[in-house]
């Protein structure tokens, strides 16, 4: 649920039981009062009567009594009916002149020692009030009023509707101002959420606008700063990778040129003094004995131009990654006994960055040895390619492949890692590197670098 | 009668120089007139002692054999050089060769060879480590014939000619189904087929097979 729903909700769940309670209350309250009003109303007016219709009726005045009791239904516009009984319960006068209705005469009476009886009586015409008062304390007989509620009710009813419509109006500003309120609040966060986003895709530069000293602004500040330290962590852990790579590289030159080139050297003198030792010596002896130092200083020889391609072969400095490779592919199938096959576009002689070059070479490596250790390929192809401003190397096997995410999540360390490598290699001359396999559909490893157009 | 062959001998390591001289002063008919421990010296006494042949090593200190070749070439181009080396790889012989070096001879074999291939490039031709003949042979044999199966292209659908030139073109399968406005199995469908109907297994024969065709050249935009 979001922050901006709940804020919302609570603003106008606040509303709602503020004003239904209110509504409610005031309702009830209001009834409460009514109510006693009409109940003091009733009582006054039937004292009233009574102290008229006491001597009325002892003097049998009919007619002043039956013109009272008009004149009052009249006065009274919430006065639905007036009766009076006699003390046998015979009606001197009503307001019924066609009679009384059915189960009215029976709907109250005072009880016996009472003062008087209220009762609330359903009629078709709604509730009513009825008031039963006896007349010389019941010697003489009882009045009976009835007063209608409508009008009490109707008053009610119009509160309650006014408050609720209020309550509806303030309950839709509240949901404006909660709105408003809810996106003021959220709309920083919001940024914050996509930065870190991008942060966890990688995107280190990226900034957060800050938004004010408030909390929010506050933690945009230190996401800010902390995006900040990753950053320079992450070009100094760059850096030095590629200062620990170029050492290497650097190192396996050195060692390489040290082992063809001056130990390589005495060797080969070794091999010559010993031949020309075989050529002029007459004696038998040392003859045979020259011809087998001859041909362990051969094979010293090779080891040594062995050890020196497998550390960093000469060519890939003197003549070119294309030469290099080619030799590597060509020696790499013949050692493993599967089909290399190595092919090169649109380089004719044309040299790139040695850092470009060294990184293509070693990542072809890698993701052949890969192929050796993983893939149980026949045949692997490996294509340099040079088209405007890209290199492009592709290795290519139709062995068994893998599923790339499985591998990224779960797979051995050590392949993972090799992957890694063959990817910081990339990066680190400002390439991209992208490995499309699938189960038992072969592995392709793609590197495109940018290099200088132009030829 | 005519001279000794005048020869001078660049490397920068004695004891091989000496070894040199041993096995070249068994014949009679050639001398040794110099020696030369770096690229720039060696420069310098070609120029001055004009010899026959140069015996040139590719690794030596300052300036290296290819650029002191290079030079050579340039201001006495009368001069033969043979590339005395250790180096085994058909990628030196082919700088070497362009560059115009008459022979190429490895050290280890200096003993039995040196002293043909010395006799051969004073006639006029070109000498070669056998062992290393091999590798130019198979080069020179790998390159694509130069008639192909023209059958082969017009069984191919106007889609599998745009996918076999990107793929040829070293894009991934995404960047074709992208391209192409495909999916990626599409892709992997049509490159089947494609490898199917030429009977190819690699992407490298794909490659050459697209170039050959003249497929690679990239559309105008």
């Amino acid at each position: 649920m979001s922050l901006r729903f709940k804020i919302v909700a609570a603003i106008a769940g606040l509303i709602l039981s503020l004003g239904l309670s209110g509504t409610l209350h005031a309702r009830f309250t209001l009834s409460g009062i009514s109510e006693g009003e009409l109940e003091r109303r009733a009582l006054a007016i039937s004292r009233d009567l009574e102290s008229q219709a006491g001597e009325l009726l002892l003097t049998n005045d009919i007619y002043s009594l039956y013109s009272r009791v008009n004149d009052l239904a009249l006065n009274s516009d919430d006065l639905r009916y007036v009766m009076v009984f006699d003390a046998g319960g015979n009606v001197k006068a009503s307001t019924f002149p066609e009679g009384l209705p059915v189960g009215l005469r029976e709907a109250n009476s005072v009880p016996v020692g009472g003062e008087y009886s209220l009762t609330t009586i359903s009629t078709s015409e709604g509730d009513v009030l009825d008031a039963a008062y006896p007349i010389l304390g019941g010697k003489a007989g009882v009045i009976r009023l009835g007063f209608t509620k409508e009008r009490l009710e109707g008053q009610v009813n119009r509160l309650t509707f006014t408050l609720l419509a209020l309550t509806g109006g303030v309950l839709l500003a509240g949901l404006l101002v909660a709105y408003l309120l809810a996106t003021v609040l959220t709309r920083p966060l919001s940024r914050l959420v996509e930065a870190v986003r991008g942060v966890g895709r990688g995107e280190l530069s990226r900034k957060v606008a800050i938004s004010g000293h408030d909390e929010v602004g506050q933690v945009t500040a230190a996401f800010n700063a902390m995006t900040e330290k990753l950053r320079e962590k992450e070009e100094n852990r760059r850096q030095l990778l590629a200062k620990v790579i170029a050492a290497q590289e650097q190192e396996r030159r050195h060692i390489a040129r040290e082992l063809h080139d001056e130990a390589g050297q005495i060797v080969t003198s070794l091999l010559l003094g010993l031949a020309h030792l075989e050529h002029s010596s007459v004696d038998p002896a040392i003859h045979s004995k020259a011809t087998e130092l001859r041909s362990l200083a051969e094979a010293t020889l090779d080891m040594m131009k062995d050890m020196a391609l497998k550390l960093r072969p000469s060519t890939l400095d003197d003549v070119g990654l294309v030469a290099a490779l080619q030799r590597y592919v060509a020696d790499y199938g013949r050692r493993y006994g599967l089909e290399a096959d190595f092919h090169s576009t649109g380089f004719n002689g044309v040299r790139l960055e040695p850092q470009t070059e060294t990184a293509l070479y070693r990542i072809a490596q890698e993701a052949l040895t890969n192929v050796i250790k993983h893939a149980r390929a026949h045949s692997v192809s490996v294509l340099l390619e040079r088209r405007n401003n890209q290199a492009i190397l592709v290795v290519e096997d139709d062995g068994l492949g893998f599923d790339t995410e499985t591998l990224r999540h779960s797979g051995a360390p050590a392949h993972k890692l090799g992957i890694l490598g063959m990817e910081e290699r990339a990066v680190l001359v400002g390439g991209t590197l992208t490995i499309e396999s699938q189960p038992g559909g072969g592995t392709a490893v793609f590197v495109e670098v940018p290099v200088e157009s132009g030829s | 009668m005519m001279g000794p062959t005048r020869i001078l001998i660049a490397d920068d390591h004695a004891v091989v120089r000496s070894g040199l001289r041993l096995i070249l002063g068994t014949q009679p008919d050639l001398e040794v007139i110099g020696e030369a421990s770096t690229g720039e010296e060696a420069v310098e006494k070609v120029i001055a002692l004009r010899p026959d042949i140069l015996l040139l090593d590719i690794a030596m200190p300052g300036l290296n054999g290819l650029e002191a070749a290079r030079q050579i070439r340039q201001q006495a181009p009368q001069v033969r050089i043979i590339v005395l080396t250790i180096y085994d790889d058909e990628a030196y012989l082919r700088q070497f060769l362009e560059m115009g070096a008459a022979g190429y001879v490895l050290k280890k074999a200096a003993d039995t060879e040196l002293v043909d291939a010395i006799r051969i490039v004073e006639r006029g031709e070109a000498f070669v480590y056998p062992s290393l003949m091999r590798q130019v042979i198979d080069s020179y044999l790998k390159q694509p014939p130069p008639s192909h199966d023209r059958k082969a292209t017009a069984e191919l659908s106007a889609r599998e000619m745009e996918v076999l030139r990107l793929v040829a073109l070293g894009y991934t399968a995404q960047q074709v189904a992208d391209q192409l406005y495909i999916s990626v199995s599409t892709v992997q469908t049509h490159r089947a087929h494609i490898m199917e109907k030429l009977g190819f297994r690699s992407r490298a024969q794909l490659v050459r097979y697209a170039l050959a065709r003249g497929l690679l050249q990239e559309p105008p935009n």
